[in-house]
């Protein structure tokens, strides 16, 4: 790990060097922004892409509104900076917690939307990308005992995980929904604060143990760690074959490291930012992307070696999807801004 | 001096320059455009070597037309559209800008929309890359964007009161409150903005303010447009009181020539470009009136074209001009003079001198240069002075490139009266 760290190209901590005395970084990003937008919003949290169309969705949730704004890429420049394309698309009260995505086509792309406690009647939401289409999800069982901290949307099906009084002594819980059916839950000894499938298999990640189970029938394999730690409740991860990245905070620093499924870590970096991550992606170029407060980093996930560039006050929510990447976040006159970029070589 | 210069001097020592009516012959001309409530602008693409030209009107999308230097239509299919606004009766679509750097261009569209309820304005830069691939935009709603100007660096913009700078990627950086300004110049270090008598000087890297640069001025700016070119800041104002300023300044402070003419009531500044022999150039709007400064600041040539001059952009040894036709207003023009109109300042005689390869890779070779060059200086695209070789020369001159980095670049050759312009690519 500590060899990682010092064959790091010199540039890149030169550019976080520089990044420290002024929030402009001077090195090249890896991306080529499309469009850069400021809004009336003084918290934009969600940043989402919709897998169906491409477009991109922003979504706000507060004073008992949820409100998109939609670039319809597919459709040359109509949508973005065009009339009608921010619109209140929800108004049902309370606010959001988190948006995933997911290819839902049941009747038409759907996207998943998820709260936790704080919408007046519990549940787990699928909302239209275009009209207002609202469908609750009655998923807590039993009412108000249980926490979900992230879910996981496979086609028509959706894993969810987090804590549930349910399960004493443990607390924690996996239970894989095909509405309106809910076919297993399982109780897990470690922390579900993130998940992922590869092939049949899903990972319950707790930072640091990850307990794989049966997709199908949920029931526990085994467990490893991806780290030594303290277990951490506020981490993200992302897979591609068989090479499972996670990032959380460890001890007031983010931390980023590659696992390889059957063989072990890969690399760990520190970064000199403190927080939790905001998701974490890859590219088709070999880059991860994550943002802790108000700093992009990219990644090389060879080597582990990053760069960064900072704007605003903080990154709120990020995706990539269908090559693009989507940022929101607020800015120091607390409007929000969004960004849509395309990663580069 | 040639009669066609001495007669519109003679007219403005006379104080009648806003009446001089000389009109232009042009080497050809285009006619497009559909409505009658558009505007027009052009821009020179110095790497592709095209004019690229673009009309807005509110209810039909506007193809960018693309020719080359001879008049040869070299639109590409698909078109480049430059939307307009559908369907909203009281919305209104402004072209502002075209400029091109390298294969891209950057449109500035101004949209507004008094019908919406959540916006009412929505300015609109658009970035395209002209050598096809996505169209990228980049939008600022609720603000003004005036000017757009990019660079291998990244590009500023400015929204009035404020000036945002953009890093190559197109990545938001900084911004910073701004006097008031319609257009900036910049270097790679340095941002200059505002109106004079004190223009803003800002580093660019980190905002700051710099000293101002200072030049003599009289009356109460409205519109203010600047270029920088080397180390010389040319600036065209118009006041209240309709008079149209112009000066050259260098950036150490010097001032080197600054002129004045009253213009015609209801003037306002189009275009404003300098040209390989450092004239410049200025158009004002609905008149379609031309005015020629030579590079020693001599008022030299008042000229007319069409019912309006929209914008100006020259490669250096052309003026390309776009507008209102003459005959039908509700046609878009766009006219290219193929000879110096300023004869103050002999162009060199270019099309005897040869650059070849073109793109360089390693070496150029100059052929064909005139006996009596006095000097020969490398420019960057940002007007940035690389090399200056003294004479004496031969007709033929090898240079190597291998430290230059790809990109667009020009040979400002010089001789005892005379300046001309030949600009080269660098490629690997």
């Amino acid at each position: 790990m500590q060899l990682d760290r010092l064959s790091a190209p010199f540039n890149i901590w030169w550019c976080i060097g520089v990044m420290s005395l002024s929030s402009a970084s001077l090195c090249a990003q890896p991306l080529i922004v499309d469009w850069y937008d400021e809004l009336d919003l003084p918290d934009l949290t969600f940043a989402y892409i919709d897998p169906n169309l491409g477009g991109a969705e922003v979504l706000w949730g507060g004073n008992d509104d949820l409100y998109c704004y939609y670039d319809e890429k597919s459709i040359y420049f109509g949508g973005f900076g065009q009339p009608n394309v921010f619109y209140s698309c929800y108004d049902g009260g309370g606010s959001f917690d988190d948006l995933v995505a997911a290819p839902y086509q049941l009747n038409g792309p759907r996207t998943w939307v998820w709260n936790r406690q704080s919408i007046a009647t519990p549940g787990y939401f699928l909302i239209s990308f275009g009209p207002t289409e609202l469908y609750n999800i009655p998923l807590i069982y039993p009412p108000g005992s249980e926490y979900a901290r992230c879910v996981l949307p496979d086609g028509q099906q959706l894993y969810i995980g987090g804590t549930s009084t349910d399960c004493s002594p443990q607390s924690d819980i996996v239970y894989r929904v095909e509405w309106p059916d809910i076919p297993w839950r399982t109780c897990l000894p470690h922390g579900a604060v993130s998940l992922e499938l590869q092939m049949d298999t899903l990972l319950a990640i707790g930072f640091p143990t990850v307990t794989r189970l049966d997709a199908q029938s949920g029931a526990p394999m085994d467990s490893f760690d991806l780290f030594d730690g303290a277990a951490n409740f506020y981490g993200k991860s992302c897979i591609r074959g068989d090479s499972l990245y996670w990032s959380c905070e460890i001890l007031g620093a983010t931390h980023v490291g590659k696992y390889i499924l059957g063989v072990g870590p890969a690399w760990e970096q520190t970064l000199p930012f403190a927080g939790a991550p905001v998701e974490l992606f890859q590219d088709d170029y070999g880059h991860l992307w994550t943002a802790v407060e108000n700093s992009l980093i990219w990644m090389n996930t060879q080597t582990g070696a990053f760069d960064s560039i900072s704007y605003g006050t903080r990154i709120n929510g990020m995706d990539l999807s269908a090559g693009s990447l989507l940022i929101s976040g607020t800015l120091p006159d607390m409007q929000g801004f969004a960004l849509r970029a395309t990663p580069t070589p | 001096m040639h009669l066609r210069t001495i007669l519109p001097t003679i007219w403005c020592l006379l104080g009648q320059c806003a009446q001089a009516q000389v009109p232009l012959v042009p080497s050809w001309t285009q006619l497009g455009g559909t409505g009658s409530g558009g505007t027009s602008k052009v821009a020179w693409d110095a790497v592709t070597q095209k004019i690229l030209w673009g009309y807005s009107e509110q209810n039909y999308d506007q193809p960018l037309r693309q020719f080359d230097l001879a008049g040869t239509d070299m639109t590409p299919e698909p078109q480049l559209i430059l939307p307009s606004v559908d369907n909203a009766p009281d919305a209104h679509s402004i072209l502002r800008k075209l400029a091109a750097h390298d294969d891209t261009l950057d449109v500035i569209n101004y949209f507004s929309d008094e019908t919406l309820d959540q916006t009412n304005t929505i300015t609109t830069g658009l970035a395209m890359a002209l050598t096809g691939g996505a169209l990228r935009a980049k939008n600022l709603r609720n603000s003004a964007v005036t000017d757009l100007v990019r660079d291998s660096v990244g590009s500023v913009m400015v929204l009035g009161t404020s000036i945002r700078t953009l890093a190559a990627s197109g990545w938001p950086q900084g911004s910073v409150t701004v006097p008031i300004s319609d257009r900036i110049a910049m270097s790679l270090d340095r941002i200059y903005c505002g109106q004079p008598p004190n223009f803003t000087v800002l580093d660019r890297a980190t905002l700051t303010l710099l000293s101002p640069l200072t030049v003599p001025m009289s009356g109460t700016p409205t519109q203010t447009f600047l270029i920088l070119q080397g180390d010389v800041l040319y600036y065209a104002v118009r006041t209240v009181a309709n008079y149209l300023h112009q000066g050259a300044v260098n950036l150490n402070g010097a001032l080197m020539w600054s002129t004045s003419i009253h213009l015609l009531s209801g003037s306002h500044i189009t275009g404003f470009v300098i040209d390989a022999a450092g004239s410049s150039w200025v158009s004002t709007g609905e008149f379609g009136r031309l005015y020629g400064t030579n590079a020693t600041g001599t008022l030299a040539d008042m000229r007319t074209f069409g019912a309006t001059i929209d914008d100006i952009a020259t490669d250096g040894s052309h003026l390309i001009l776009t507008g209102k036709d003459q005959d039908n207003a509700s046609l878009a023009y766009l006219a290219v003079f193929d000879a110096p109109l300023v004869t103050g300042v002999r162009s060199l005689n270019s099309t005897t001198m040869t650059l070849t390869p073109n793109p360089a890779r390693d070496l150029v070779t100059l052929q064909g240069l005139p006996i009596d060059v006095t000097g020969i200086k490398l420019i960057d695209a940002t007007g940035r002075s690389l090399k200056e070789l003294t004479g004496p020369f031969t007709s033929t001159l090898n240079l190597s490139v291998t430290d230059l980095a790809p990109g667009s670049y020009f040979f400002h050759i010089s001789g005892p009266a005379e300046k001309s312009t030949l600009p080269f690519q660098v490629a690997r």
